[in-house]
C-alpha cells in the first residue's frame, strides 16, 4: 500500500470515528430532552468547551512556511480532551413545576450515568437524567495544506457526510486558514521559523440540532533539526456552540447558546519525520487544556 | 529503507493514538429521564356550587405511548413517579368571575379502591386561571396512589385506568339555574420515567 493510500486509510478511520459518534450524538438530544433552559446548557458546557479546545488546536506541526513554489500536504489531526472530575457535575435545578424548587449537582453530558432524584413535596420526584461517563473526548479532521505565494499557504478542513439518520442530518465541519512567513522579514540567521495565521471552523450536525463556530489567531515559533522539529504557538481562540432540540416540558424547540469560550491558547509540539511523512504531538495550555496527534504526508 | 520503516511505525502510533490502546467505542449504560404529561379535560355547566366531574384515563395505554414513541422497552425502565401537576381554564367566555373551592381526586378503576384526593383548589379564579397554568402542591394520598400504578404497570402486575374527578364544594358567587357557570378546564400530572439504556460511544483515551 502506497503512503497516501495508507493515509486515505487512516483519513477513513477519522470519518468512521465521526460517524461511530453520531448514535451518542443522538441519545444527547434525549438527554437534553428533559431540559430546559440553564439546566440544559449546564448538562452541555463540557462538551462544548472541549469541542472548542479541540477544534482550536492541531492545525500547524512548524512555523515553516516555504516564501514561494508549489507545496501541498495531506494531513490527519486528531484532538482530545480528558475530563477533569469538575466537569462531572453541574449545578442543576429542578423544573416542570416541581415543589419546592431545589439545586443540586447533577451528571453534566460526560458525567457519571446514574441519574440523581430528589424528594419534593407530597412525596413527588424529580429526577436529572444521567451523562455518558466520559473520560475523554476527541475529533479527527482530515486537513489539505496548499502554498506558498509570498510565504502565505493555506489550511482547508473539510468534512461532510449523509448519516442516513431523518432524526439528526448531516454532518459536516468546514475550516480554512491562512499563515504567513514572519522568518522572510528577519535575518536569515534568525534562530527560530516564525509564522503568523489564523483558521476559522464551522461545524454543523443535522439543520440546526449543533451548529458550532470556532476561530483562532496567534503567532508559531520552531526550529528544524532535521528529522525532528519542536514547535511551539501562542494564540487568541474563540468558540460559540447553538444547540436546537425538542423540549418534552415545553413541547416546542428550545434553542440554546453555550456560553462563548475565549482564551489565550499556549502549544507545544514535536514533530518527527523525513519527507514526505512527518507525525506530530503536542499538548496545548488554555482554559480547557488538550493534546493532539498528526500525520501528514506532502511534499 | 529507513523511511519503509518509519512509515508502518508512525502509522501504527497513529493506530494507538485513535484507539488509545482500547476500541474505539466503549459501551456506557446512563439513565435518560422521559417527561410525561397525563392531561384531563373537564367541562364545567353548573348551576349549583356542589357538583362532581369525572374522567377517565386509561393510564396503560399512555404509558404504553410513552415506551413506543421513545423505542423503549418496559424491562428498560428503573422507576416512574409523579412529578408535579398543574391545571389551567381553557375555555371561559362568561363576563363576571367565579371563585371556586373543591378537590380533584382520583381512583384506581383496574383494582376498585376508593378515591383520594389528589389537588386542592381554594378560592381559584376561573379568569385568572383562563390560559394560565397554575401549578399545585399534591396531596401524598393521591402521589402514592399514582406512584402505586406506575409501579404496577412496570411490573406488570396491573394494567391501571384511572379516574380523575373533580369534586367542588364553593362556588362564589353561587351559581343557580338562571345564572350558570359555564368553563372548560384541563388538569395535568407530569412524571418522570427513568430508564437505563446501554450506548456504544467513542472514549478513545
Amino acid at each position: 500500500m502506497t503512503v497516501p493510500a495508507r493515509l486515505m486509510t487512516a483519513i477513513g478511520l477519522a470519518a468512521l470515528a465521526l460517524l461511530l459518534a453520531v448514535p451518542a450524538v443522538a441519545q444527547i438530544e434525549e438527554q437534553l430532552s428533559a431540559y430546559t433552559g440553564v439546566n440544559a446548557e449546564g448538562y452541555l458546557q463540557p462538551l462544548s468547551d472541549a469541542f472548542g479546545a479541540d477544534l482550536n488546536s492541531g492545525w500547524y506541526h512548524s512555523a515553516y512556511v516555504p516564501e514561494d513554489g508549489f507545496h501541498w500536504s495531506i494531513e490527519l489531526r486528531v484532538m482530545g480532551v480528558i475530563f477533569s472530575d469538575d466537569a462531572a457535575t453541574f449545578s442543576a435545578t429542578t423544573e416542570s413545576g416541581f415543589t419546592p424548587e431545589q439545586t443540586v449537582d447533577a451528571p453534566t453530558v460526560v458525567g457519571p450515568g446514574d441519574a440523581v432524584t430528589v424528594g419534593g413535596d407530597g412525596g413527588t420526584e424529580f429526577s436529572f437524567p444521567g451523562g455518558f461517563d466520559l473520560n475523554s473526548f476527541a475529533v479527527a479532521v482530515p486537513q489539505i495544506k496548499l502554498g506558498s505565494y509570498k510565504g502565505t499557504e493555506a489550511v482547508i478542513r473539510y468534512f461532510a457526510v449523509d448519516v442516513g439518520d431523518v432524526e439528526i442530518g448531516d454532518v459536516s465541519l468546514l475550516g480554512f486558514g491562512l499563515r504567513h512567513s514572519i522568518s522572510q522579514y528577519l535575518d536569515p540567521e534568525f534562530p527560530v521559523d516564525l509564522a503568523g495565521g489564523f483558521m476559522w471552523q464551522k461545524f454543523t450536525l443535522g439543520d440546526d440540532f449543533i451548529d458550532a463556530n470556532a476561530f483562532t489567531i496567534g503567532v508559531q515559533a520552531s526550529r528544524n533539526f532535521g528529522w525532528i522539529e519542536p514547535y511551539a504557538g501562542l494564540s487568541y481562540d474563540m468558540f460559540s456552540m447553538s444547540v436546537s432540540y425538542e423540549s418534552d416540558e415545553s413541547g416546542e424547540t428550545e434553542e440554546i447558546d453555550l456560553d462563548a469560550e475565549s482564551s489565550v491558547h499556549l502549544c507545544l509540539g514535536c514533530a518527527i519525520g523525513i519527507a514526505p511523512v512527518m507525525v506530530n504531538a503536542e499538548y496545548n495550555i488554555a482554559a480547557q487544556s488538550s493534546f493532539a496527534f498528526g500525520l501528514a504526508v506532502g511534499f | 529503507m529507513r523511511t519503509r520503516f518509519l512509515i508502518p511505525l508512525l502509522l501504527l502510533l497513529l493506530g494507538f493514538a485513535l484507539s488509545g490502546g482500547n476500541c474505539l467505542l466503549d459501551e456506557k449504560v446512563l439513565d435518560i429521564v422521559y417527561l410525561h404529561k397525563t392531561c384531563v379535560d373537564f367541562e364545567e355547566n353548573e348551576d349549583s356550587e356542589v357538583f362532581t366531574t369525572p374522567a377517565t384515563v386509561n393510564y396503560t395505554e399512555e404509558l404504553d405511548e410513552v415506551l413506543d414513541d421513545n423505542n423503549i422497552d418496559k424491562s428498560d425502565i428503573n422507576s416512574a413517579h409523579v412529578v408535579s401537576a398543574s391545571y389551567m381554564v381553557t375555555d371561559f367566555s362568561q363576563t363576571d368571575d367565579w371563585s371556586i373551592t373543591g378537590e380533584i381526586t382520583v381512583r384506581r378503576v383496574d383494582t376498585g379502591g376508593a378515591a383520594v384526593t389528589l389537588v386542592t383548589y381554594t378560592n381559584q379564579s376561573v379568569l385568572d386561571a383562563l390560559n394560565n397554568s397554575v401549578p399545585v402542591v399534591l396531596d401524598q394520598a393521591g402521589v402514592e396512589l399514582l406512584n402505586q400504578a406506575l409501579e404496577d404497570y412496570i411490573a406488570g402486575t396491573a394494567a391501571p385506568v384511572l379516574m380523575f374527578a373533580v369534586e367542588n364544594g364553593d362556588v362564589d358567587p353561587s351559581p343557580s339555574p338562571s345564572n350558570r357557570m359555564v368553563f372548560d378546564w384541563r388538569g395535568c400530572v407530569a412524571i418522570h420515567v427513568v430508564a437505563g439504556v446501554s450506548l456504544e460511544v467513542p472514549d478513545p483515551f
